[in-house]
């Protein structure tokens, strides 16, 4: 009884130190949080050691290197103003409470990017995707995100989306106030970045497109951090002259 | 023979009896032989600014030499400038043009209607026509028609060949804000110009912001229109300029300046951020949805040990322009953030730094600095160090922790009017995390402080002319996702843009007006109403009272103006000096807010606005008279044609003759005989 009630304690302070360090790696620095929910949840899980080292090779973001998992219910969602969500056949059902949790969640300005992995149009995840949207958003249903977005410019000037495999030329998005609060990518982005131990690419794509798709999730990363800025009308005349 | 004489008087009674029913009056008409006729002399100062010196002596000479000494017309002396006064004959040649104003319309009214009206047979206008209180004359010319009353119109001036081009009065609306168009009228007085173009230009300083050109067609007045937008605010300084031609009489008067004090329509921001951050994400966003705002955002996405495998042109980035923004541009703005900005990174010279701190003690505006993985240390031993509200460290304690808010009542901290619910949000805040340590500075207000370390978060100062705000933590962005009500850190925000920059147009209810009126001047005020969330309300009632220099207080109508929540009001200027303004709108029931402003009225001459002679306005009023116009050297009584009018209404007096008691005697009298007689013929 002594023993259990001492390795509870431990492992709670263990916890503890270990959120409360989180915290202190956080201050003012990019979070990569990522959904857990019942299901096929981690279909890309070193994506973001990839995409982290990059993002801190060609930009000025600091961000933190570990990702953090986080479930609906749990506080520290509100910790991160950005949440992936990945799956590749089903998503959860949402009971009342954790719709009320999401919608709050995008009312107070967090930010949802959500990729499909499967490569599948019509996949059980997406169809399960677009009812859970229609619920935490039902005002600002998902739209074409259009060429013309800063989310295609917000650092690499893109002429298009892409992804591992290119489902759709476009990405969907529920635009709230001036900016996209949730980005729905089908294109498998994160799957352009995953690779083995042994540092080779896990999942096949051609080398150029894999490019694109980098580009195109370092995009939506200064887009979370940035918002509409590159559609200041500042830059304007100095990105036509680039596309020129 | 008493038979004849009975019934002569039979019928003489029968007659009286019948005049008696129908009593007959004997009207006693007036015989007019010389026309009366009022002689207006305009005694305003403008009157001794026209064309030369002596031209009102010249004035009163004509007056005195063709009018007075005249035995053609019978006339009655008036000069008036505001007010109307009757003088002698002999007076005239003492009068001195010294009025304030010149109010042509108004004395015309009061000699039709309170001295002479209907007893005229012509009126003699003596003018230069600048009518310069506004009035309508339409109603009062049409009723000198409708009486038969010519009004003969004189002008001071000499001779209308010399040449001239001149700019008259400028008209532009009473509140101008920038960044919003305006239509402003010039008034361009040109003689000898017929059938030639010339052109106006607008110009700021020496710079043409636009140019019209006009076909001149009659010698006189033309309204010149023009569109400007101001994009800066306060006190600017503009004018209306005409090329000077050849044989012109004056060219002083081809330039005249005028003056625009320009309210902000919008906050102008400027955003410095040294690395894209959740802070900024938040801040930004809230700055951007903010229609009181207008955000301009520069945000380091790359630094030079940043590797990036494509070429720029491949990437959105733009060159951080320094020498711009730190040299001219930031004089544009009223707020400048600095947001975990390491100047030392770039081409920021100690002048840039000197101009930072300018901008805010010099010029009064105001800077809003957020520390976070840069300390602001960095500032050390610069100029920006003077403006900090707090001592910093370089040291950053990564906790967690609350917000302890030491002024609750702060216009910056005060999320709600009720002070128990105002502590309530505070404390049923999230936690922050990360702080840059600090103390507080000289002269500092920490309004709020970590409640476990007890380093100020949210330092407020006022350095010079201008404000200081410095948060020390980039996790403030937690107040919206952490909260259970997001607007609170919307509603921060604001309040400390509004703070910073003491801005109206962030107030939910505001009213405009000018700095200063002249007497008798038609206050134009407007008004803006918005909700909570500054939304433009336009079916707001609102209310507006006016306390004039005298201490009365008087209600002023409202009304809406356009559909987004603007609203104006008139007010007449009638006494000299300070009038106070308040204003209180309510959304049905709801008070939306409350605003007061102030402004002087000064009893100076508005005269000088315009000395050209408006022989248009003459000719009109001459023109729909059946008058004639005329320049002060052809004015003659005989050329004038002003003829007595004889009319019916000329009745002097009436004669009622049955008031009259010898009538009645009469009666009587005839009666008695007619009795008598009958009586001694033996018929009773």
């Amino acid at each position: 009884m002594k023993k259990s009630a001492i390795w509870f304690f431990l492992t709670h302070l263990l916890t503890y130190s270990l959120t409360h360090c989180l915290y202190c790696q956080t201050d003012g620095k990019f979070v990569f949080a990522q959904l857990k929910y019942s299901g096929n949840w981690d279909t890309r899980p070193t994506a973001w050691n990839r995409i982290a080292e990059f993002l801190t090779m060609s930009t000025s973001v600091k961000s933190v290197q570990e990702r953090r998992v986080v479930s609906i219910s749990d506080e520290d969602l509100f910790w991160s103003p950005f949440l992936v969500i990945t799956g590749d056949s089903g998503f959860m059902k949402l009971s009342d409470d954790e719709i009320k949790i999401f919608t709050k969640y995008l009312q107070c300005g967090g930010m949802i990017f959500i990729d499909d992995s499967s490569g599948k149009k019509g996949s059980g995840f997406d169809k399960a995707i677009r009812d859970m949207v229609t619920k935490i958003s039902p005002e600002n249903p998902l739209e074409r995100i259009p060429a013309t977005d800063a989310m295609l410019k917000s650092f690499y000037l893109l002429q298009n989306v892409s992804g591992r495999i290119i489902k759709n030329r476009y990405f969907e998005g529920c635009k709230i106030g001036e900016r996209y609060s949730i980005i729905y990518s089908q294109n498998d982005l994160l799957g352009a970045w995953e690779k083995d131990n042994l540092g080779n690419y896990i999942y096949p794509c051609d080398d150029k497109q894999r490019w694109e798709a980098k580009k195109m999730t370092i995009n939506i990363i200064l887009y979370v951090l940035t918002g509409t800025y590159k559609s200041d009308s500042i830059h304007l005349p100095f990105i036509k002259s680039k596309l020129k | 023979m008493m038979k004849k004489i009975s019934y002569v008087l039979r019928a003489v009674i029968f007659i009286l009896i019948i005049f008696l029913i129908i009593q007959p009056k004997k009207k006693i008409y007036q015989v007019r032989n010389t026309p009366t006729v009022a002689v207006l002399i305009d005694d305003s100062q403008s009157m001794q600014n026209i064309a030369s010196k002596n031209s009102f002596s010249k004035l009163k000479k004509k007056i005195i030499s063709e009018i007075a000494e005249s035995s053609k017309i019978n006339p009655v002396f008036f000069k008036f400038s505001d007010e109307l006064k009757n003088v002698s004959a002999n007076e005239i040649e003492k009068l001195t043009a010294k009025g304030l104003i010149t109010d042509i319309i108004g004395n015309l009214e009061k000699i039709n209607k309170e001295f002479l009206g209907k007893e005229l047979d012509a009126v003699i206008l003596f003018s230069d026509g600048n009518q310069n209180v506004e009035k309508v004359p339409g109603e009062v010319i049409k009723e000198f028609l409708e009486l038969d009353i010519p009004i003969i119109t004189v002008v001071p001036q000499t001779a209308l060949s010399q040449k001239n081009i001149s700019i008259g009065k400028i008209d532009v609306p009473d509140v101008v804000f920038r960044n919003v168009g305006l239509v402003l009228s010039a008034k361009i007085n040109t003689y000898g110009f017929v059938g030639k173009k010339i052109s106006i230009f607008l110009k700021s300083e020496e710079t043409v912001l636009q140019s019209k050109s006009i076909d001149i067609v009659v010698n006189g007045a033309v309204e010149v229109p023009f569109d400007l937008k101001p994009e800066k605010a306060g006190v600017l300084t503009y004018s209306i300029e005409v090329p000077t031609y050849s044989e012109e009489q004056n060219i002083s008067d081809n330039r005249k300046k005028f003056i625009l004090n320009v309210e902000p329509e919008k906050i102008r921001v400027l955003y410095l951020c040294g690395q894209p951050s959740f802070n900024y994400s938040f801040l930004r966003n809230t700055l951007k949805n903010d229609t009181n705002i207008e955000l301009v955002s520069f945000i380091i996405l790359r630094n030079p040990e940043n590797i990036v495998p494509v070429s720029d042109t491949e990437l959105s980035l733009i060159p951080f322009p320094v020498e711009d923004i730190f040299s001219k541009e930031i004089f544009n703005f009223d707020l400048l953030i600095l947001d975990n900005f390491n100047y030392s990174r770039f081409p920021i010279n100690y002048q840039h730094l000197a101009n930072i701190k300018n901008f805010i003690a010099v010029n009064g505006k105001s800077l809003f600095i957020i520390s976070g993985e840069i300390p602001l240390t960095v500032y050390q031993n610069t100029p920006v160090a003077e403006l900090l509200p707090v001592n910093p460290s370089p040291e950053i304690i990564s906790e967690k922790f609350h917000l302890a808010v030491l002024y609750p009542e702060h216009g910056i901290m005060k999320l709600t009017d009720d002070e128990s619910s105002n502590n309530y949000i505070w404390k049923g805040m999230p936690f922050l995390s990360g702080i840059n340590v600090s103390s507080a500075g000289e002269k500092s207000v920490v309004l709020a402080k970590s409640e476990k370390s007890n380093y100020p978060v949210i330092t407020i100062a006022e350095k010079g002319k201008g404000r200081v705000m410095c948060v020390t933590t980039s996790s403030l962005w937690r107040l919206a996702l952490g909260s259970e009500n997001p607007y609170n850190y919307v509603k921060l925000v604001g309040q400390s843009v509004k703070w910073l920059t003491n801005a109206a147009s962030i107030k939910q209810v505001v009213i405009f007006a000018k700095k200063s009126y002249n007497i008798n001047d038609t206050a134009a005020l407007k008004i803006r109403v918005k909700d909570e969330y500054f939304k433009p309300v336009s079916n707001a009632s609102v209310h507006l009272e006016i306390t004039s220099p005298d201490g009365l207080k008087e209600r002023i109508e409202v009304f809406p103006e356009t559909e987004s929540g603007e609203y104006g009001a008139n007010a007449e200027l009638n006494v000299s000096g300070e009038y106070k303004i308040y204003v209180s709108a309510y959304d049905k029931k709801r008070f939306l807010g409350s605003d007061k402003n102030s402004f002087m009225v000064f009893n100076v001459s508005r005269e000088s606005e315009d000395t050209a002679i408006n022989d248009q306005f003459m000719k009109e009023i001459a023109g729909k008279t059946a008058g004639k116009f005329f320049t002060v050297d052809n004015f003659s009584i005989e050329n004038s044609d002003i003829k007595p009018k004889i009319r019916k209404s000329d009745v002097l007096y009436e004669v009622n003759i049955w008031n009259k008691t010898p009538i009645y005697l009469i009666l009587i009298f005839l009666l008695a005989i007619e009795w008598f007689l009958r009586r001694k013929s033996g018929l009773l």
